[in-house]
């Protein structure tokens, strides 16, 4: 298991260096300069020609992205240009609030998603299962955004009860949450779903029964566990989607977040905080990924032996010594 | 108390999908007494599973309906209990052993569990005293029991069916149901699981019904057979009466379709035909339109006779003594 | 043993001719199937929409009557007019040709590309397929709005480009479908048999490899354009989208959302435009993916 998670965090370190040289060349090439974004229309050439030395931009292409990854090792994603504070405390303080909402509405898909879901298998082609089906569908459907902005019209502008943006007390996160999270409970939902429905159809839930096992404890340790794995893979791929869908959300509640601070940065051409935020959400998502590898072998035996021997060529059913014992 | 275990009266159960009814069993009568076994014989599709899983209660609904009859076990009529009731009956009073131990066992728990978890629902008995329970059943089933944290997939096929033999006997049940429990198998293991079944039942004086396809294993455990076709039982009787008095023409063509090394025949003569379509069964004998020797009252409801004592057939060429030889 | 020379033979028949009877049948089921059918019959409203906005819309999407700003909908303009007295009916049917153009053109991009990649990661394998599956795997590390974002920002908000963002992000998932599937065809009994008779590699994968592996991609191209339909409308949402004053979606709630407390219909409809239009290729993606591979179906 451990050199499976050595070999998985030594390839993401290259897959960093290959974003690192997406985002960077994206922002390299395209048109317009930081320099006139920055120090406007007064500055003069001298100024423009400092601004590129103290920022390292005066350099080949090649030797500054190699001084980018060098200073990356040390934690060190530059200054930002707009505020000269480290870009790395800027991302770090607005990705708390992105992270904080990703995982609040993950929890909320979670268990609103697995929960209709196991109900909609159980009772598959019930009044339950056409309506939250068809839901599931409507909610995958919906931009967030606008959903933010009904739910805004309806709990802040009809009704009073919540307040419209900010973070400033719990009350704010609801909204967001429920918003960014809500595609992500219906796909959790649909897998969760066709899964048990799957796992309810195997033989050995037949055994379980003829051993005289109840229902729920039927559907509870011996489909779910079984039709787990492809929910936990939905959910990971969930989390990226809800990093990114967090950003337009933030704008709708006009949160200071992560999504926020690259699209006000992109703007201006302010290089280390967009490069340094694309970079930041690449290397959580790629935690994200490996956690739900581990999380595979945790919960699937059979996954797990594939990691526990690698070397061992063992088949996974081992010519077994009681047989040949009792022959 | 009553000699017999188990009496099937009129058993019908039906499958409704897409706007067909299929009729898996139609009428099956059976019975069985105290530490007998039974073999249930027959083609693919032919209602055998659906018969075990009808004295179960777990045939699935949807789609599967039992349509009408009784299943009497210990003088009480299964059909009529609630669901509860039958929980308590399941894994401890009758049990069942299934065709393909590949799927039959939960590939995410540990076998010792497995084999557990069928204890702890019916004995009092506290999680840790299930699994040292559990643990002797695998030595019993011939499984090394340092392997009970270990997982299905680490197991032979063979092995595998040894854990189901180990779960469907850990409560000492009074009926045990085999459903082709060595068609799975490699054909060096059947002999052994088949032996080990065998000799597990009769210790613990258990009733086994072993459902199959092959005569071969029906004549090396059974005392009884019974011949089933498109959901009926169309000959019944001790494994005498069928092996060497047999009368219905279904029951001579399947002996007829097996070789038999003892005697020299040219080929093999399989049953012309195939089984009729259980979404549209003919009236009268549902065997008459490959029947060799069908005639007029073949068409009209056939009653089932007797021609020797214990010896059930339901063909009208018996009461004509008509029987081909 | 006389069986196995005659097998191939007929697979390769049924494949070559993709099995007009299994068609037929294909179509048959997704006919059956009543939520894919009204998936189908919005789509194709949609598209005549997009096709010919100004047969359908009743008034110029631009023409400004500030005198009529802020209309409830009425006989006159069924759903309104926005702050500048513009007709939104017409304005979202011409906003259904923007996000159609995006949706349709991204998506046919990636999966030109994507599948392209995944053929040949999954056909050739070993360093081939590992070198092509890390670039993939770049892609994917980012997540895809917000590659969308900088896309867009760093080369400007125009239609083509905003294709590229779109078409760039949605590759990935094409690549590595295809991929898969591949590596399932290329497996089988057929492939080996067209081997035999000494096909080339292009060959192969062209008239074996790939068409077997069809189904998963043809519904990810309406799941895809689904998705692109919303990141579209996303963008243009943050003002990173469809430059004014085409008509899009996504900028008229952007647009609208400030006028929410007073006139709740601005946002609305747009928002259920987008919402109609990805539901009907969610909804006709699955039963696309029913329709051809049964077993999948619950």
């Amino acid at each position: 298991m451990a050199r499976f998670i050595l070999k998985r965090l030594l390839m993401m370190i290259l897959v960093m260096m290959g974003v690192v040289l997406l985002v960077f060349s994206m922002i390299y090439f395209s048109p317009g300069k930081p320099e006139d974004y920055i120090l406007g229309d007064m500055a003069t050439p001298a100024d423009k020609q400092a601004f590129r030395v103290e920022n390292g931009l005066d350099k080949p292409f090649i030797v500054q992205y190699f001084i980018y990854l060098k200073n990356m090792t040390k934690g060190n994603l530059g200054i930002s240009y707009t505020t000269r504070r480290p870009a790395i405390d800027e991302i770090l303080e607005r990705f708390t609030v992105t992270f904080k909402i990703s995982l609040l509405s993950i929890a909320f898909s979670i268990m609103v998603g697995i929960g209709t879901g196991v109900v909609s298998a159980v009772r598959q082609y019930s009044i339950w299962d056409n309506i939250s089906r068809v839901l599931a569908i409507a909610g995958m459907s919906m931009p967030n955004f606008w959903l933010g902005l009904m739910l805004i019209l309806l709990f802040s502008v009809v009704l009073g009860w919540l307040p419209a943006s900010g973070i400033a007390t719990w009350k704010h996160w609801i909204l967001p949450a429920i918003t960014v999270g809500s595609a992500s409970t219906a796909s959790i939902m649909r897998m969760t779903r066709s899964s048990m429905l799957e796992a309810i159809r195997q033989d050995y839930i037949r055994t379980a029964k003829a051993k005289g096992q109840k229902n729920l404890v039927i559907i509870f340790v011996h489909a779910f566990r079984n039709a787990v794995i492809p929910i936990i893979t939905i959910i990971g791929i969930n989390f990226g989607f809800l990093l990114g869908g967090a950003a337009v959300v933030e704008t709708v509640f006009a949160i200071p977040g992560l999504g926020k601070l690259i699209v006000d940065g992109i703007k201006v051409k302010n290089a280390p905080v967009v490069q340094g935020g694309i970079v930041f959400a690449a290397v959580v998502m790629s935690f994200i990924n490996l956690i739900v590898d581990v999380l595979y072998a945790y919960v699937d035996p059979r996954i797990r032996s594939q990691y526990m021997r690698p070397r061992s060529k063992r088949r996974i059913s081992e010519p077994s010594k009681g047989d040949a014992a009792n022959a | 108390m009553n000699k017999k275990i188990l009496e099937i009266k009129d058993l019908h159960v039906h499958y409704l999908t897409d706007g067909y009814t299929v009729k898996a069993v139609n009428g099956v009568n059976l019975s069985l007494a105290r530490g007998e076994s039974l073999g249930l014989v027959g083609e693919t599709g032919a209602g055998k599973t659906t018969t075990a899983l009808g004295i179960l209660g777990l045939v699935p609904n949807p789609p599967g309906k039992v349509i009408k009859g009784e299943i009497i076990y210990n003088n009480e009529n299964l059909l009529r209990k609630s669901d509860a009731q039958m929980r308590k009956i399941r894994g401890r009073e009758i049990s069942m052993i299934f065709q393909d131990p590949m799927t039959a066992l939960n590939p995410v728990l540990t076998v010792g569990a497995q084999i557990a978890e069928v204890i702890r629902l019916h004995e009092k008995i506290s999680a840790g005293d299930a699994l040292i329970r559990a643990c002797e059943m695998m030595r019993l089933v011939g499984i090394d029991d340092v392997r009970h944290d270990e997982y299905p997939h680490q197991f032979s096929g063979g092995m595998k069916q040894r854990i189901v033999i180990a779960i469907a006997l850990a409560c000492n049940p009074s009926l045990l149901l085999a459903d082709e429990p060595t068609t799975a198998l490699d054909v060096t293991i059947q002999e052994q699981v088949l032996d080990l079944i065998e000799k597990l039942r009769r210790e613990r004086g258990a009733s086994l019904i072993l459902i199959s396809h092959d005569l071969g294993i029906v004549a090396e455990v059974c005392e009884k057979v019974a011949i089933i076709y498109a959901g009926e039982i169309v000959e019944y009787g001790t494994a005498g009466h069928i092996f060497d008095r047999r009368a219905h023409p279904y029951t001579r063509g399947l002996f007829d379709s097996i070789p038999d090394f003892s005697r020299k025949v040219h080929r093999l003569r399989p049953i012309e035909g195939m089984m009729s379509d259980p979404t549209k069964l003919p009236e009268g004998c549902f065997f008459a339109e490959r029947c060799p020797y069908a005639f007029e009252p073949c068409r009209k409801i056939v009653p089932v006779f007797e021609p020797e004592p214990g010896h059930l057939v339901k063909c009208v060429l018996v009461e004509k003594g008509k029987a081909p030889q | 043993m006389l069986k196995t020379k005659s097998q191939p033979e007929e697979r390769e028949n049924e494949v070559a001719l993709g099995g007009r009877s299994r068609n037929k049948e294909i179509f048959r089921r997704f006919l059956k199937n009543r939520a894919a059918v009204v998936g189908l019959a919005i789509i194709i409203v949609l598209t005549i929409f997009a096709l010919f906005p100004g047969k359908i819309a009743p008034y110029d999407y631009a023409a400004q009557q500030l005198r009529n700003k802020y209309m409830f909908p009425s006989a006159q303009h069924i759903m309104g007019t926005d702050e500048f007295g513009r007709d939104v009916f017409s304005r979202l049917v011409w906003g259904c040709r923007t996000s159609l153009v995006i949706g349709v053109s991204a998506i046919a991009i990636a999966c030109a590309i994507g599948v392209a990649i995944g053929c040949i990661a999954g056909f050739y394998g070993d360093i081939i397929d590992n070198v092509l599956m890390r670039i993939i795997d770049i892609l994917l590390a980012v997540p895809n709005t917000l590659l969308g974002i900088s896309i867009v920002a760093a080369l400007g908000n125009t239609i083509p480009n905003l294709i590229l963002a779109i078409g760039l992000g949605a590759m990935p998932a094409f690549a590595r479908i295809t991929r898969s599937a591949v590596i399932t065809v290329k497996e089988q009994e057929f492939v080996e048999a067209a081997r035999a008779t000494g096909a080339s590699n292009r060959r192969i994968i062209l008239r074996y490899v790939l068409p077997n592996s069809m189904a998963p991609i043809i519904v990810q191209v309406s799941m895809g354009i689904a998705r692109a339909i919303l990141t579209v409308s996303g963008l243009s949402f943050i003002g990173l989208g469809v430059p004014a004053p085409t008509p899009e979606w996504g900028s008229m709630l952007s647009s609208g959302r400030n006028y929410i407390r007073d006139y709740w219909y601005i946002i609305t409809f747009p928002g259920v435009a987008i919402m109609l239009a990805v539901f009907a290729f969610n909804l006709f993606g699955d039963g696309l993916r029913d329709a051809l591979d049964p077993r999948l179906k619950n």
